[in-house]
């Protein structure tokens, strides 16, 4: 058997060529990822609650109101930088921006927010206006807002929340119950307190009131937020407006219980996947292979050395030391890897010594050493490249059990927190109860990522398993 | 008084994606008195030993055409239904001694659990366990065994003490016919030598024996009628006199001369070609495209029965005289 | 008796994996200063416990605490809490061994029990019950089904047996669980989503049996679902490869009926390797059983497993449960390696 017959295997079986594709994607896949997020990502962005703090918590996919009939509001968010029109008014430089909102059929948003940004004036504070203009034309101030002026002591020009953004929760805001009361009491004559318009601020946002009951029916349609800043001086002026309409549908996979967007954890998984599963492979063969060939051309000692070693370390249950050590060491991905290479080479190594052992004994090995080839480089020249394909061969087998073994590790709870994998987001949605309240957009997509990268090797061994000994399929599960 | 053993017309076809294999092909031959053996004859490859897997209904998964019929004692065992068959002819009546002795025996069944098995497993046999124990032990002093095999495993006997195990095995039933295919090819010579004398003994106690194997000499160091086969057929039939001193079938002529012998100068001759694909079988005489003397007729027409000058049976044009005529016309113009 | 020597050469090898097992944990435990503070719990746990008897006897508070030092340090001195970690190793091996752990920091027994071996031994039969009722099954159906299977190879159904245990490499036992969940319990409100009984238990044997049952199917099915099909696929594999044996064809000849063949000829010969293929899943179904027990809250040992990790660490609780399951799973391998060497007389000389 030969390196030749396994590319053949790979290449030119339908079984072969659909893994290898499917490799590839993934591999193209995480070089992108890789590119674009940032280092600290674990850390940084998926572990900090404050990243995801306007994202809406443990919302669907937003396709999902294209499946099911049920009305719900994508979570909308929009970013604005320069304003539109700026114009004289007195001593004041109005700035406006138009930001236009759809609300579809009886999906009110779940909340309003209101960021800015980099606030630079000279003398005086600049103010700050939401006003929100409805489809029947009704004009709702939603917001007003002076940002802090000079402290005592303090020098021109002036920041403000540079480093801290203004964030006003619109849906909760003391101003903006108060502008309401004005508005129902002028729009519709209705006499309401602020306790009472508090946990209603977005039905009457987006509605209008019920003539039967007090209720407030929804109104689809286009709507306007129109943002506006009085300033003074010339260079006065914000950085950035944002805007976050709370749905109860976010973007591709939806979000968890802390509002983390999970399409962005999941692609995260996938590279961390890969090198979990190859380096452990690789490394692990490599080991099994130096020691399995120690082993059968040493003899001697060494060779029952290392033979009851693997012996035993073939035997041990796996997944109750791995929780063990883990838990002490610490979780680490590198002590995970460390860990899972430690417990994956004894097959290879019981492998290769037999084989070694009888191409020692062949008529090829024999001749050349009788022709004065050293022991290594018979080694390297003529066994070597008999057990390469073995060797290729363990490292598909082996690749999807260690990212089998890691996932459940990490379901466990030992997983390495400044890296997000797979095992990770299926953890938390089991810890903190998603799944018996049937948050199937957490539980099931990062399940699906795990068996389709492993079948991927699983597809690449099933198209070498005619051309390698199928004994090697005896590779241990830790899951 | 009917003859022991009767075969008519036997044919066994297999299924097969690149074409029907015709290992048994229209084979008739008869084997007459008690205590007598017919030699089965031919390369490997040549249906043999399915031949003999015909006779005892063996058939495999993928058996595409199965008929003819065998006689045994004057009855027609083949009209017997596979239930019956199995209960009351194989075995009790017709044993196998089969050619992979190596691997017959249940490697985790000691061998006299495995010699006494049949018996104890026949609902009609009401024979008391320590008779059958004491029949069985018997057996396997008889083929020379010690009686210490009684308890011992395959794994621990030898390929020569396996061989005599299945040949022990075979008459526990005292069998009219024992079939034995190529018995003792996978054995060295010495052991070869005892297996045959012990088959020359259990012969002269009045049991039948068909001899299948490829190695003419060892055959007729047996057996009193050899039957030639080539390519699923039968290619000439008579006593063992008849087809080594006048063979009839230009088949048989190159295959006793491919025996090496002491004493000779001339060496061996091997047969030219390789033996037929049964899947891709020539037309006519299968043996033509390697016939030495072959004539017009043979790749056309398939040779019927005929008595050679020396007695035997043949199939083969050469002993038909109106063709013969007919070819030595044609040479002459 | 010959099979005594093979059977003695891989209880070696069991005892050597329980032994190295072993020494790793208390390794790793004196390396990381674990040891020495699971023997602090266990004097402070003592002190307690002589502090409310001495109190009664001894009335001036300063007398009792020079007695409760004096006590202290005794004790000390005797756990080997002066002398350095290493010398205490072999001590420390036999306190694994006897689950002599101390108290769990939170965790608490269902009698109320703090002390570890009560916590991790009250916990052993749930899972032997669920282990064992799910490999019972797996067995029966695996062996039932690969040997129907085996009676037409190349058919549908034996495609999907095949593809079912290649799928099956690829699937993590525990992710089926939740969705099992998902499905069965969240969404169609069929069963329950985990525990053993329901709260409160019913009264009465059989009524209490039935909850237990309940409670129990999606447990057991997903661990069946997962384990079925490479044990199927194997016991098909193994049944047709010696279906073609010659000694197969020849029992037909010899006349047994088709029973006698299959059941004498073809599924005792297939028993060692079918065994063997259960020592080699073995490892696979105790860390399933750990994880399945985690999904579905089944009070076992793994289920402690994920309590002990989660919040503050109870420490002795884990060693003491690495400690069970290796235990457990030596001497379910020493069963089946006996189990094996009474099957396949050829193994005496094999080995």
């Amino acid at each position: 058997m030969r390196v030749r017959q396994i590319r053949d295997a790979l290449l030119k079986t339908p079984v072969g060529l659909l893994g290898l594709l499917s490799l590839a994607a993934q591999v193209v896949l995480s070089i992108w990822v890789v590119v674009s997020y940032p280092d600290d990502f674990g850390n940084r962005v998926w572990s900090n609650p404050i990243h995801w703090v306007d994202n809406p918590k443990a919302a669907p996919p937003a396709w999902i109101r294209r499946v099911d009939s049920q009305p719900r509001a994508e979570h909308w968010q929009t970013v604005r930088g320069e304003p539109e029109t700026v114009e004289e008014k007195g001593r004041n430089l109005i700035a406006s921006w138009n930001i236009p909102y759809i609300v579809e059929e009886g999906a009110v948003p779940a909340f309003l927010a209101l960021t800015v940004r980099d606030v630079r004036f000279e003398e005086r504070a600049p103010l700050l206006a939401l006003t929100l203009i409805r489809p029947d034309e009704t004009r709702v101030s939603v917001m007003r807002h002076a940002v802090r002026g000079p402290r005592e002591g303090e020098e021109g020009p002036y920041e403000r929340h540079f480093d801290d953004p203004l964030r006003i929760q619109l849906s909760a805001d003391e101003s903006t119950l108060s502008s309401l009361q004005e508005f129902l009491a002028e729009e519709y004559g209705l006499q309401m307190d602020a306790e009472e318009i508090r946990p209603r601020v977005m039905d009457i946002l987006f509605g209008v009131p019920d003539a039967t009951d007090d209720g407030f029916v929804p109104m689809a349609g286009e709507y306007t937020f129109l943002f506006q800043t009085a300033t003074r001086a010339e260079d006065d002026g914000i950085g950035s407006v944002e805007l976050v309409a709370g749905g109860d549908a976010f973007g591709r996979m939806g979000t968890d219980s802390i509002g983390r967007d999970l399409a962005q954890g999941l692609l995260y998984g996938l590279p961390t996947a890969l090198v979990i599963g190859v380096v452990v492979a690789l490394l692990s063969t490599s080991i099994g292979t130096v020691l399995g060939m120690a082993s059968g051309y040493l003899g001697g000692t060494a060779d029952t050395v290392i033979q009851r070693l693997s012996d035993i370390v073939a035997n041990i249950p796996v997944l109750p030391l791995l929780i063990f050590l883990l838990f002490i060491i610490g979780p680490n991905l590198t002590v995970i890897i460390g860990i899972l290479i430690a417990f994956s080479w004894p097959g290879l190594a019981i492998q290769v010594r037999v084989m070694v052992l009888h191409m020692r004994s062949s008529q090829l090995i024999e001749a050349v050493q009788s022709l004065g080839s050293s022991r290594w480089r018979v080694m390297y020249r003529h066994i070597l490249p008999q057990i390469m394909p073995y060797f290729l061969a363990q490292i598909i087998f082996t690749a999807p059990s260690a990212i089998l073994a890691e996932a459940g590790l990490s379901f466990l709870g030992l997983g390495d927190p400044s890296i997000p994998t797979w095992g990770q987001i299926l953890e938390a949605g089991f810890r903190t109860g998603g799944v018996y309240v049937g948050y199937w957009w957490w539980i099931v997509p990062p399940g699906l990522l795990i068996v389709l990268v492993a079948s991927t090797f699983m597809l690449l061994s099933l198209a070498i398993e005619p051309v390698v000994n199928p004994r090697l399929r005896q590779t241990r599960r830790a899951d | 008084m009917s003859p022991v053993l009767q075969v008519r017309d036997l044919y066994l076809h297999y299924a097969d994606p690149a074409g029907t294999v015709r290992a048994v092909d229209g084979v008739s031959f008869e084997l007459g008195e008690p205590g007598t053996a017919l030699g089965f004859v031919g390369e490997s490859g040549c249906g043999k030993s399915s031949a003999a897997n015909a006779m005892l209904r063996m058939l495999p998964g993928n058996t595409a055409r199965y008929d003819g019929e065998v006689w045994l004692d004057g009855v027609c065992v083949s009209a017997l239904d596979a239930e019956e068959f199995r209960r009351s002819v194989r075995w009790r009546q017709m044993a196998l001694v089969p050619q992979g002795a190596q691997n017959s025996l249940n490697p985790v069944m000691r061998v006299g659990k495995w010699l006494t098995e049949p018996v104890r497993q026949s609902r009609s046999a009401d024979i008391e366990p320590d008779a059958l124990e004491r029949q069985a032990r018997g057996l396997l002093e008889r083929v020379g065994l010690p009686s210490g095999t009684w308890n011992l495993y395959p794994h621990e006997l030898s390929g020569g003490m396996k061989q005599r195990v299945m040949i022990a095995g075979a008459l526990i039933f005292s069998p009219r016919l024992l079939i034995m295919d190529e018995p003792t090819s996978a054995l060295d010579v010495s052991v070869q030598a005892q297996i045959m004398n012990l088959l020359k003994d259990l012969k002269a106690e009045g049991l039948s024996i068909l001899f299948i194997t490829h190695d003419i000499a060892l055959a007729s160091d047996i057996c009193d009628r050899l039957a030639v086969v080539y390519a699923g057929r039968i290619a000439e039939i008579g006593s063992s006199e008849q087809i080594l001193g006048q063979p009839a079938h230009p088949y048989t002529r190159r295959l006793l001369g491919s025996i090496p012998r002491l004493h000779d100068e001339a060496l061996p001759e091997f047969i030219p070609g390789a033996p037929p694909d049964l899947r891709k079988l020539p037309s006519g005489c299968r043996f033509h495209p390697r016939c030495d003397v072959p004539l017009t007729v043979c790749p056309e027409r398939v040779p019927v029965r005929l008595k050679a000058e020396s007695g035997q049976d043949v199939w083969c044009w050469l002993h038909d005289r109106t063709v013969n005529q007919v070819a030595l016309e044609i040479q002459d113009e | 008796m010959r099979n005594l020597i093979p059977l003695a050469v891989r209880a070696l090898t069991m005892v050597g994996v329980f032994f190295v097992v072993l020494l790793l944990l208390v390794l790793t435990l004196g390396l990381t200063g674990f040891s020495d503070r699971i023997l602090s719990s266990v004097v402070g746990e003592q002190i307690r416990v002589e502090r409310t008897t001495l109190a009664e006897t001894i009335r001036d508070p300063d007398e009792l605490e020079r007695v409760l030092a004096a006590r202290k340090a005794e004790l000390e001195s005797f756990y080997g809490l002066d002398i350095p970690w290493q010398r205490r190793l072999p001590a420390s091996v036999f306190r694994v061994m006897r689950l002599d752990l101390g108290e769990a920091r939170s965790l608490r027994s269902f009698a109320g029990s703090s002390r570890i071996a009560d916590i991790v031994l009250e916990r052993l039969p749930n899972t032997i019950l669920l282990m064992t009722t799910s490999t019972v099954i797996v067995a029966l159906t695996g062996l039932a089904g690969g040997l129907y299977v085996a009676t037409r190879p190349g058919s549908w159904i034996d495609r999907l047996v095949s593809g079912l245990a290649a799928v099956t490499y690829a699937i993590p036992t525990w992710w089926i669980g939740i969705l099992l969940i998902l499905v069965v319990s969240v969404h169609w409100r069929l069963l329950p989503s985990g525990g053993m009984y329901s709260t409160p238990p019913p009264e009465g044997g059989w009524l209490r049996f039935a909850d237990l049952a309940r409670h129990a199917v999606l447990p057991v099915l997903s661990m069946v679902l997962v384990s079925v099909g490479p044990y199927m696929y194997a016991v098909r594999t193994i049944t047709l490869n010696i279906a073609q044996e010659d000694f197969v064809g020849m029992a037909r000849a010899r006349g047994l009926s088709e029973t006698r063949v299959r059941n004498a000829h073809i599924l005792r010969v297939a028993a060692p390797p079918i065994v063997t293929g259960l020592i080699f899943g073995l490892a696979g179904s105790l860390s399933g059983s750990i994880l399945i027990e985690t999904v579905f809250n089944w009070q076992g040992m793994g289920r402690l497993y994920y309590d002990a990790l989660a919040g503050t660490p109870d420490e002795g609780v884990i060693v003491a449960l690495t400690f069970m399951f290796t235990l457990m799973y030596v001497a379910i391998r020493l069963l089946l390696e006996t189990l094996y060497i009474f099957l396949d007389p050829r193994v005496s000389y094999a080995d």
